[in-house]
């Protein structure tokens, strides 16, 4: 059985950065689809959640950045989406990032800072961020599946990384 | 020689497929429209490829030495000589360039179109300037054509004295709307522009920022506004306009107490989480497979600089020149390019978003209204933003002309909820179960609306086919006929209201053929069919129907070409029809003497309702059935005098 795969730049999809000294805002900033998402961006992995179609809007095809599923214990229709990779100002990599809702346009806003992030170089688990281990030198998460927002939809035990239940630590 | 001859195989050995090619990307203004075939470069033998990439731009791959290319309203590009992979980016620049969209420049006021050349190859030519569009203007053209100037006409051109008081309504029609062509070189026109003289509105006090507003009532002046609000108010001569340039709330008072409230933010920034559980759910899933919010979608390939740009002002959000956070705006964020086409599919979800007839393109950006204004999304002034706006869109012109555009002119057609349901768009509604609120005429924005576009067509909620005629079901006074579905919607009203005491209308019962009685009455059904009840298309196929064209006339009158299709001569012979209305009237006086009913003067029968019963109620009911429909002896000339036969019977006992 083969398996196609498309690629696309990510570039079409999302507004560029404009950088005002070290400050960099994507506006508007990537979604999974036109319907209205609340995202956040923890170690450098966006994740959004979605509950409400967009009114009268046909969704259209999903952003292939994202990988996404039903979330457990949630509305109906309720999902998470998860980006592991997402948009920077550059390729250095050094940036911590945050969603901005404040101009009451979804914007993704960008500093230079440092700390651990998913994809971050590693000499072990303990350099990388929680939920996270340390995988050939990267620091990476547990193969995503996305189904959660808060540590409680996971169950007792259980603990929401990355929009994907996993055992909580 | 021989030496010139190895510098020549030196040279050539240089320039060898093997040699990794040089990667070049012309990056192209937004206005640029062309295809890749359209491209002339040279020398053509150092170009290996040349395409356009994902973002719209072109991109050339060369053998590494310098090429010119030329492409159709560019000025020639200059591509470097460059290294073997190296990758080279270069801008292009149109060969003139000059705004698309002049908005909002007033009525009776100045505009200058100015030509920027973009190079000096531009100013080697004569530009000419014609107009495509709106009333003829004089146009001064200067500098070789690189400078236009003229003037817009007066509001009173379009909108005639005096104003309605409050946010005054502004359609295509009446906004002052021009378009202009410039010519070059060439038989095509180089750019179209589009100048209009104030934004459109609803009328609606939801409003975008940067709109510009024309107000009814020059003594209105700014009274509550957010703190470090920015608002525009501007007299030219006895006209009022007002922009707010910050979102918020405001309020505009006049001396007499007359309040103007305005809520003003941008299409982009408005969540459309309407459709939340608790909120429009319903009408959140309706609206997203109507033929409005798919008017962009549906034409799947895009061409959205080209000639399908003014689609936007209809098919998308926003208005034209307008900084409103609608489609334009959007696509300016996201350096949108589309130059062939554009797939929809490919369009980033924040464009998505814009695409289309949105919530916001109806109910304006901005919040809710208050309860006693919501009745104000009824007035035609609402769709009037798109479809008035001749000559190809003219159903809000013809509209006006109509009988349903004057139905609730009357109080009382406005207050009684029995004569609501078929005199006002509200009342229609309610009657429907498709609005709650049956208070309208306490509506401070009722105002005058007659049986409007929301009656008989439902922009969210069941409809028929592509024009979104709402779907319903016949009354009960004409159950069992057989019709399609737009004359089922005007039996709604135009038939016998279920076991009324008195027939407000008959038109559609007579053309149907039959007819129950209200059960007080006797209950049974009368029938007759008559020729009329196979006419293609049914009311409307005679009724607004034009020979020749496919669009229905909404003034609903009928044509004369239309009878002759089927009628060598005139149909009906001289005074058949005035002797059927006669003997309808005096059946009806003598029931209505019967009864002890005293008719209005010059008002319709039903403006007298009579619950007459017996004989004399079954004869006034019958002899109402034709004397209430003007057109009787052409909808159903059997069972008009069959239905005046039963009243003289009953009247005889």
């Amino acid at each position: 059985m083969s398996t196609e795969r498309a690629c696309e730049p990510r570039s079409t999809r999302a507004g560029a950065f404009v950088c005002e000294g070290t400050r960099c805002t994507q506006t508007p900033s990537r979604a999974p689809d036109a319907d209205d998402w609340t995202c956040v961006d923890v170690a450098g992995v966006v994740f959004c959640r979605s509950f409400v179609r967009a009114a009268g809007v046909s969704s259209g095809p999903a952003d292939p950045a994202f990988l996404c599923g039903a979330r457990r214990a949630g509305a109906a229709n309720e999902r998470i989406c998860v980006d592991l990779a997402p948009d920077l100002p550059d390729d250095t990599g050094a940036y911590a990032c945050r969603a901005d809702y404040t101009s009451g346009y979804a914007a993704r806003v960008c500093s230079p800072g440092k700390g651990a992030r998913v994809g971050s170089a590693c000499a072990a688990d303990s350099a990388c961020p929680k939920h996270t281990r340390c995988v050939e030198g990267l620091c990476l998460p547990p193969r995503p599946e996305p189904s959660c927002w808060l540590d409680a939809d996971c169950g007792a035990g259980g603990a929401c990384a990355f929009g994907s239940c996993t055992e909580a630590s | 020689m021989k030496r010139v001859f190895a510098l020549a195989c030196v040279l050539s050995a240089c320039g060898s497929s093997e040699r990794a090619a040089s990667h070049l990307t012309v990056a192209l203004p937004a206005e640029a429209h062309f295809a890749p075939a359209d491209v002339r470069y040279e020398p053509a033998a150092h170009v290996r490829s040349l395409r356009f990439d994902a973002r719209g731009h072109l991109s050339v791959d060369t053998d590494g030495r310098a090429v010119t290319l030329r492409m159709p309203g560019l000025c020639p590009v200059a591509l470097p000589a460059a290294e073997p992979d190296a990758h080279v980016r270069v801008e292009a620049h149109m060969l003139f360039e000059l705004p698309r969209v002049l908005g909002q420049v007033g009525y009776d006021a100045p505009f200058e179109l100015r030509v920027t050349p973009g190079c000096p190859e531009a100013r080697t030519q004569t530009l000419r300037w014609s107009q495509l569009e709106g009333p003829a203007l004089d146009l001064t053209v200067l500098d070789k054509g690189f400078v236009m100037r003229a003037r817009t006409l007066p509001r009173t051109h379009f909108l005639p004295d005096p104003l309605p008081r409050g946010i005054v309504p502004i359609s295509p029609r009446t906004q002052g709307r021009y378009r202009f062509a410039l010519h070059a070189e060439g038989a095509h026109p180089v750019a179209t522009v589009t100048v209009t003289s104030i934004a459109r509105s609803t009328g609606l006090g939801s409003v975008a920022v940067g709109q510009t507003l024309l107000v009814g009532g020059s003594d209105f002046a700014l009274g509550k506004a957010p703190t470090r609000a920015r608002v525009e108010l501007a007299h030219a001569g006895d006209d009022l306009t007002v922009r707010a340039e910050s979102p918020g709330r405001f309020q505009l008072e006049a001396p007499d107490g007359a309040r103007v409230a305005l809520q003003a933010t941008t299409h982009d920034k408005t969540p459309l989480d309407c459709g939340r559980q608790e909120c429009h759910a319903s009408i959140s899933g309706e609206a997203e497979s109507t033929p409005m919010s798919r008017t962009l979608e549906a034409l799947g390939t895009l061409d959205l600089h080209g000639a399908q740009g003014c689609m936007l002002d209809c098919h998308a959000v926003g208005e034209p020149g307008v900084h409103d956070g609608g489609f334009r705006d959007v696509a300016a964020m996201l350096h949108v390019q589309p130059l062939e086409t554009v797939r929809f599919d490919a369009l980033p979800p924040a464009l998505r978003r814009m695409a289309g007839v949105r919530c916001t393109s109806c109910h304006g950006p901005g919040v809710i209204p208050p309860p006693e204004r919501r009745s104000s999304i009824l007035r035609v002034d609402v769709c009037a933003t798109c479809h008035d706006a001749p000559p190809r869109y003219t159903h809000v012109e013809s509209w006006r002309r109509s009988a349903m555009a004057r139905a609730d002119h009357l109080p009382a057609q406005r207050d009684a909820a029995a004569c609501a349901r078929c005199h006002t768009t509200g009342g229609f509604l309610h009657a429907e179960g498709v609005r709650v609120r049956d208070d309208l005429s306490r509506d401070a924005d009722a105002q005058t609306v007659g049986i409007a576009c929301a009656a008989c067509h439902a922009p969210h909620g069941a409809h028929l086919a592509d024009s979104l005629v709402r779907a319903t079901s016949l009354p009960a006074s004409v159950a069992g006929a057989t019709t399609d579905g737009v004359s089922t919607l005007c039996a709604r009203c135009h038939a016998p209201v279920d076991d009324a005491p008195s027939p407000a209308a008959s038109g559609a019962a007579l053309w149907l053929g039959r007819i129950t009685l209200p059960s007080a009455l006797g209950g049974e059904t009368l029938h007759a069919d008559g020729a009329h009840a196979q006419v293609k298309g049914g009311c409307v196929g005679c009724h607004g129907a034009r020979p020749g064209e496919a669009k229905l006339a909404h003034d609903f009158t009928v044509d004369a070409r239309t009878c002759t299709s089927c009628h060598a001569t005139d149909a009906q012979p001289a005074g058949a029809r005035d002797t059927l209305n006669a003997r309808a009237l005096a059946l009806l006086q003598k029931a209505d003497a019967r009864c002890g009913t005293r008719p209005a003067e010059g008002m319709p029968a039903h403006a007298s309702p009579s619950a007459c019963a017996g004989s004399a109620g079954r004869a006034r009911y019958l002899a109402a059935l034709v004397a209430e429909d003007g057109a009787a002896y052409v909808h159903n000339r059997a069972l008009a005098e069959q239905l005046l036969n039963e009243a003289e019977r009953a009247l005889g006992k």
